[in-house]
């Protein structure tokens, strides 16, 4: 397999099991949630931001995910996904306690970092589609 | 009310849809292909939502033959077997309900390249993808089927 193949496995991989469920309450919130939040819902934003019983916390599965890609590709520059989640994980005791500017920040992040992963996904690929062979 | 079978081997889906779903559907939730093909069978479901991945799921709790899969696509390998039933099990068990005869529309959350999506449809019909857990997107995949 290509180092290209691989790195895009890997971003889709990130986009997936970071991207995708880090935001899933949060793009459902508007960009000014309104505060306190319902019990299940904020449990779900806490479960998407922090992890779960049965779901990995979003830090860890980047990191490790990180790891694999900079073997792979060590030119992917992710700092700014990773400054994000490390921002949300300071937060958590805000959230946990349904402290309405800690939330509003957590949905603003949660989103960003979805965003910034799709965007590295898309800039990995399009060169592809788009390459054609000269005659 | 129109009744939404959710698929997954998990409980996020099911959460999402409780959340921001349910004013227009009641929500059902099966948790392995055979619950989901006993529902179909009992229940009148008017759409489904189905995640693709069963990362979480036991083999015996999958559909497909891991020992058949095994052979015919992975060398008998049967650790990479169960893993490819695990990624694609949403679509395996897509097929189980469609050669029941359960023909209604099935929307993935799930960032399929266009031409998988394409040959989804060309299989299996009715099929829609949302790549992120977009509440009013899905809704809107959704409520075409109701009104139609």
């Amino acid at each position: 397999m290509s180092r290209a193949t691989k790195t895009q496995q890997l971003l889709a991989t990130l986009v997936h099991d970071v991207g995708k469920y880090v935001a899933r309450t949060a793009r459902n919130l508007g960009d000014a949630p309104i505060t306190p939040l319902a019990a299940p819902v904020l449990q779900m934003l806490l479960d998407d931001c922090f992890g779960s019983a049965t779901t990995l916390r979003p830090s860890l599965r980047f990191a490790e995910l990180c790891r694999q890609l900079a073997a792979v590709n060590p030119d992917v520059d992710l700092s700014a996904v990773a400054t994000g989640l490390s921002e949300l994980d300071s937060l958590e005791s805000l959230i946990r306690a349904d402290n309405a500017p800690a939330v509003a920040r957590a949905v603003a992040l949660a989103k960003q970092i979805e965003a910034d992963l799709r965007a590295h996904l898309t800039r990995q690929t399009l060169p592809r589609l788009t390459t054609k062979k000269k005659p | 009310m129109p009744k939404l079978l959710v698929i997954e081997d998990g409980t996020e889906y099911f959460e999402f849809a409780q959340a921001f779903l349910r004013p227009s559907f009641t929500i059902l939730q099966a948790q392995s292909g055979r619950d989901a093909l006993a529902l179909l069978a009992t229940e009148e479901i008017t759409a489904l939502l189905i995640d693709l991945r069963f990362d979480r799921a036991r083999p015996e709790q999958l559909l497909g033959d891991v020992q058949q899969t095994a052979a015919q696509l992975f060398c008998q390998d049967t650790f990479r077997a169960t893993r490819y039933l695990q990624d694609q099990q949403g679509v395996f068990i897509l097929a189980a309900a469609r050669s029941c005869g359960h023909a209604q529309r099935a929307v993935f959350v799930h960032d399929f390249p266009a031409r998988r999506l394409e040959n989804l449809r060309k299989l299996y019909g009715s099929v829609e993808a949302v790549p992120t857990f977009d509440a009013p997107a899905i809704l809107r995949c959704l409520q075409s089927q109701v009104t139609k």
